[in-house]
């Protein structure tokens, strides 16, 4: 545990010092928006809830909830998926 | 748009699934690396999804997982038209018969056209072609279009050039003529005879009898170089009384030289001395009118010449429907362009040399090709108040030579 904590500032330290994207060392998502009717995103870690009103996401340290209308997964690949449809709200949660 | 067409032609289902754990479905489809797309929650809770047909197999081990039952709602893509296709098996026939006697029939030849003959005949040109295969209906690939244009060249002298080209199903026989030299050549005896009065410099007979020498002054249409041939030589005495007999005439020949003469040109030239004139300002106001029959319709554009002056110029177009089938309607264009009065204060030294500069025009105007300005004179010639008035004459060394038939001479 104590090793996990350390590495993860290691990693921190590492990404501000060599100014590298946070998303290729620290295993974070990646989101890109258009508007509000599509969200990609990059780096998921699997779908806890699914309805065509709030779609949670299980991402690296906790959970994306994307809350809107219409919700549709357009596209579900093992690294990325996209979601279209009309976006209210991005949550993220422990 | 490149996975979407692949995935077309792969093929995919349209699938609902019924189940608890729908979100479990979900991930274990994705970590498995099956690709869902168009996820949707139905009203009734099921899952509606799109997935490959390559994917599809094992999703059904995922359903079993997850315990989801899955049914197939649609296909779309490829394999699946094709299936319907063979069932229709006549309407591929047409399509592929549609298609390939397209390609066929513009394999064909379906016109020919020639282009730029003027005094060879259009019908002659189109027979040599059509010995060589040329014809409408053949078929292109069997055309020889270099040999096409050797031939029509072997047939007709009167070519300079042929190009043959072959564009789609339009062979375009394309013909340059030879340009004949401007002198009009005598067949038969000739005289050569001056075509302007002048005098003689340099008298070159090729052929004949000269009959100036140089320095002398020649009219025009007088005969310079004959083509009569005389026997000179003085006839044995026989008698000392006897009268001279004319010269006897051994033969009529085609008389050829170059006669190069002194011709001088006058030109007098009035000029007013205050200049006034319109010249255009450079408005222009266009309007178009169809014609149809007899019927005139203005389409855009003012009714008549919007300027107080101003001068128009018409043009009028003829659409053509394809190729040479046309309408029977005129398209006319008219430009007015606004014209502003405007006058010009000279003195009368400007003047004179504007009318000098006219007078030049006008000469090089009738000089012949070849022609050296020997000498220029400029006269001012008395002229009425407000004018000036210039003769101006020129001296010029040209050839005067014209070939005249004798029978046609005097």
């Amino acid at each position: 545990m104590a090793w996990e904590r350390g590495k993860q500032r290691l990693q921190k330290a590492l990404a501000g010092f060599l100014e590298m994207p946070k998303d290729v060392l620290l295993d974070y998502p990646k989101i890109s928006m258009i508007g509000n009717v599509q969200l990609v995103l990059e780096n998921h870690r699997g779908i806890v809830e699914y309805s065509d009103d709030r779609i949670r996401i299980g991402i690296t340290g906790g959970q994306l909830e994307i809350v809107g209308e219409q919700l549709v997964l357009r596209t579900i690949l093992p690294e990325e998926l996209v979601v279209e449809g009309r976006i209210r709200q991005l949550n993220y949660s422990k | 748009m490149l996975r979407r067409w692949w995935s077309y032609w792969i093929g995919f289902l349209g699938i609902r699934i019924e189940g608890s754990q729908l979100e479990k479905f979900i991930n274990l489809a994705a970590s498995r690396g099956i690709p869902l797309y168009d996820l949707r929650r139905e009203a009734s809770g099921r899952l509606s999804a799109k997935v490959r047909m390559d994917g599809f197999r094992s999703l059904r081990h995922v359903a079993r997982k997850s315990g989801s039952r899955m049914r197939i709602q649609s296909r779309y893509g490829w394999p699946f038209y094709a299936s319907t296709l063979k069932r229709k098996r006549s309407l591929v026939i047409g399509v592929f018969s549609f298609v390939l006697t397209i390609l066929i029939m513009s394999t064909f030849v379906w016109d020919v056209d020639v282009i730029g003959n003027d005094r060879v005949e259009k019908q002659q040109l189109l027979q040599v072609a059509r010995e060589k295969g040329i014809r409408v209906g053949s078929w292109r690939p069997l055309i020889d279009v270099r040999e096409a244009e050797h031939s029509l060249m072997g047939a007709f002298p009167g070519l300079e050039w042929v190009g043959v080209t072959a564009k789609g199903t339009r062979v375009v026989i394309e013909v340059q003529e030879k340009v004949l030299p401007k002198k009009p050549v005598v067949n038969g005896p000739c005289h050569i005879v001056a075509a302007k009065s002048g005098v003689i410099q340099r008298l070159m007979v090729l052929v004949g009898e000269g009959k100036v020498a140089e320095g002398e002054r020649v009219a025009k249409d007088q005969v310079v170089i004959s083509g009569l041939l005389y026997d000179h030589k003085p006839a044995a005495h026989t008698q000392a009384e006897e009268k001279p007999t004319p010269p006897k005439l051994l033969e009529k020949v085609q008389a050829r030289g170059e006669v190069w003469a002194k011709v001088s040109y006058d030109q007098w030239i009035e000029e007013p001395v205050l200049l006034e004139g319109t010249v255009p300002t450079g408005a222009v106001s266009e309007q178009w009118r169809i014609k149809w029959g007899n019927q005139e319709i203005i389409i855009k554009g003012p009714r008549n010449n919007p300027y107080p002056t101003g001068s128009e110029e018409v043009s009028m177009r003829t659409p053509s429907l394809w190729r040479n089938l046309g309408i029977p309607v005129e398209i006319i264009k008219t430009e007015y362009h606004e014209l502003r009065a405007f006058r010009q204060e000279r003195t009368a030294q400007e003047a004179l040399a504007a009318a000098q500069e006219k007078a030049r025009q006008a000469v090089s105007g009738l000089l012949p090709p070849g022609a050296r300005v020997l000498r220029e004179m400029v006269l001012p010639q008395p002229a009425p108040p407000e004018r000036v008035k210039v003769k101006v004459s020129v001296e010029v060394l040209e050839d005067i030579a014209v070939p005249q038939s004798i029978e046609a001479g005097p």
